[in-house]
């Protein structure tokens, strides 16, 4: 046997523990509606009076990061998302963890940072195809809910809110940090309840463009995200 | 026996991995003495052969449209410079009327942003516009892609330019740009006297100087165009309430700005302005000759130009020397099926 064929044995026979000594973690993304399980088309109330449907729901997160207590970091392999909530092999999120201690806070980005907004057409989470990239004005959607609400004077009573903007005065992706609780189950709730709840649906049911208004609701859609 | 074990080895390791042997034909895009550096990377879309004759298949076909009507060429048409010529307003499926006027596509690799409002920023993804913009083709990427994969021979072009058969948004727009970044023009008359390779008329040569005094802080020289928006003094039209850049920006300094167009081939670029509203160059010339001040122009643009009426010619004159015959017949650039 040749030098080559014995480093080509070695390698595929090794390649499965080359993950040796790290443990695999497995975050679910769980969609909600004020503690329960969102279902598509299902009527919810918001704090603000407001009877309203969710028909769309898509999200980037981006540079998922594990804290821990002794001040090491460790990142995602995967440096962008996209949870849908008509999918759900979008809602996990895996980490090889090398770290024994257990994490202290997760922190990651809600949308895309600038670089991948100027850098024209891009592959798998990030292709345009994921109806995520506006076309009359290159850039992500960090977000986007849509539904109806019999509050929302519009066409079909629509409610549209695509989020995004990454120059300096229409920057909306946002940065959380979430603490593990004892005994997480390592579940990332994101509960639109906690959006509703902030925004009355009378007034405000349709943003699609990069500015302050969108910049407000990516400050009130922070408040969706929590870990159990 | 050991020659093929080793070759039966790689053989089966490349089809384990899901790399595809595949080989291109290097098309590099000529870049004329003295120009500026172009905008466009290629090294993340490296121009081929095989990626060219894709892009014009799609350029030309009218599958990216809802309806299957409507192709690129639709309003972008060869011997115009790829302009929209005898249209005020682009044209959609179902007879739908856009709200500006098709720019030329000529020297893209030049820009740093597209459309009259320079709402994209990078030309691999200034094809998403016309394609899902509801006044013009009104189609998904997904659905368009779906299409595609579907296709008898698209897969097999897509697996040939880009070395997989699965087709994606990313590789559809890249197959576009491989067609446009090649769409140059920089053979008219005018680069022929600037290589010395031919001369102006004495009407061509006053048009120059004017052209030099009056025009071309805008429009540069050599890609006749600049990568900033002005105000030039056009009234607002009531019924489109086109702002131009600052829909883009929000800022209120920009009502009114847009796309400083290059001048090349303007001689059948016709109708001129983002709404089309100047159907010859007599008429956009007779506009910058008598502008008010009225109007919060380009500071450029404060002074009117007053030219006279042989001025005025001499100025045409000029501006045909920018016409590029080459260019605008190039059969490379044709319909791969016409």
């Amino acid at each position: 046997m040749s030098k080559i064929s014995i480093i080509v044995s070695l390698v595929i026979c090794f390649f499965p523990f080359l993950f040796f000594g790290q443990q695999k973690v497995n975050i679910t993304v769980q969609l909600d509606y004020n503690h329960q399980p969102l279902e598509f088309g299902k009527s919810y109330f918001s704090k603000q009076k407001d009877s309203l449907r969710v028909t769309q729901f898509k999200c980037y997160l981006s540079n998922v990061k594990l804290h821990f207590k002794d001040g090491s970091t460790q990142a995602i392999d995967k440096k962008y998302i996209l949870i849908a909530l008509d999918s759900a092999a979008t809602q996990k999120i895996d980490f090889y963890q090398s770290n024994p201690l257990l994490p202290d806070y997760l922190e990651c980005s809600i949308g895309i940072d600038s670089i991948p907004n100027t850098q024209g057409a891009l592959s798998n989470e990030l292709d345009v195809q994921n109806g995520m990239y506006w076309a009359w004005q290159s850039g992500f959607i960090n977000w986007k809910i849509e539904g109806t609400s019999s509050s929302c004077a519009t066409h079909k009573q629509h409610y549209t809110f695509h989020v995004g903007g990454y120059k300096a005065k229409q920057n909306a992706l946002r940065t959380i940090r979430l603490p593990f609780p004892q005994n997480a189950k390592n579940i990332l709730h994101i509960d639109l309840a906690a959006f509703f709840n902030e925004i009355s649906l009378k007034t405000t049911h349709t943003i699609q463009i990069p500015g302050d208004a969108a910049m407000l609701l990516a400050n009130l859609f922070t408040k969706s995200f929590w870990l159990e | 026996m050991k020659k093929r074990f080793y070759i039966l080895g790689i053989g089966t390791l490349l089809v384990l991995t899901g790399f595809v042997v595949y080989q291109t034909t290097p098309m590099p895009v000529q870049i004329p003495n003295l120009w500026p550096k172009p905008y466009y990377d290629f090294a993340h879309n490296t121009p081929t052969v095989e990626g060219f004759e894709l892009g014009r298949k799609l350029f030309y076909d009218p599958i990216l449209s809802r309806d299957s009507t409507i192709s690129c060429a639709s309003c972008h048409f060869q011997a115009t410079g790829f302009a929209h010529v005898d249209h005020e307003l682009s044209h959609g499926i179902e007879g739908k009327v856009g709200n500006r006027n098709a720019l030329a596509l000529q020297n893209l690799i030049w820009s740093d942003n597209f459309m009259w409002d320079g709402g994209v920023n990078h030309l691999d993804v200034q094809a998403l516009n016309p394609i899902t913009n509801p006044l013009e083709m009104d189609e998904t990427m997904g659905n368009v892609i779906r299409k595609l994969q579907q296709h008898k021979s698209y897969p097999e072009l897509f697996n040939k330019a880009f070395g997989t058969s699965k087709i994606t948004g990313q590789l559809l727009l890249k197959a576009l740009s491989q067609f446009v970044i090649q769409l140059n023009s920089c053979n008219a008359k005018y680069d022929k006297v600037m290589r010395k390779e031919a001369s102006f008329s004495v009407q061509e040569e006053n048009g120059y100087r004017l052209f030099t005094t009056h025009c071309s802080s805008c429009h540069q020289e050599p890609l006749f165009n600049s990568t900033s928006f002005e105000n030039n003094g056009l009234p607002l039209d009531p019924y489109l309430n086109d702002l131009g850049r600052m829909k883009i920006t929000g800022n209120p300094i920009d009502s009114l700005r847009f796309k400083i167009p290059s001048l090349r081939n303007c001689q059948f670029t016709a109708p001129y302005m983002h709404d089309g509203r100047f159907t010859s160059l007599t008429a956009v010339i007779k506009h910058y000759n008598e502008l008010t001040t009225q109007i919060k122009t380009s500071p450029s643009l404060q002074v009117p130009m007053q030219l006279s009426a042989n001025e005025r010619v001499d100025l045409v004159a000029f501006l045909k020397t920018l016409t590029d015959t080459e260019f605008l017949f190039n059969k490379t650039f044709a319909n791969p099926q016409p």
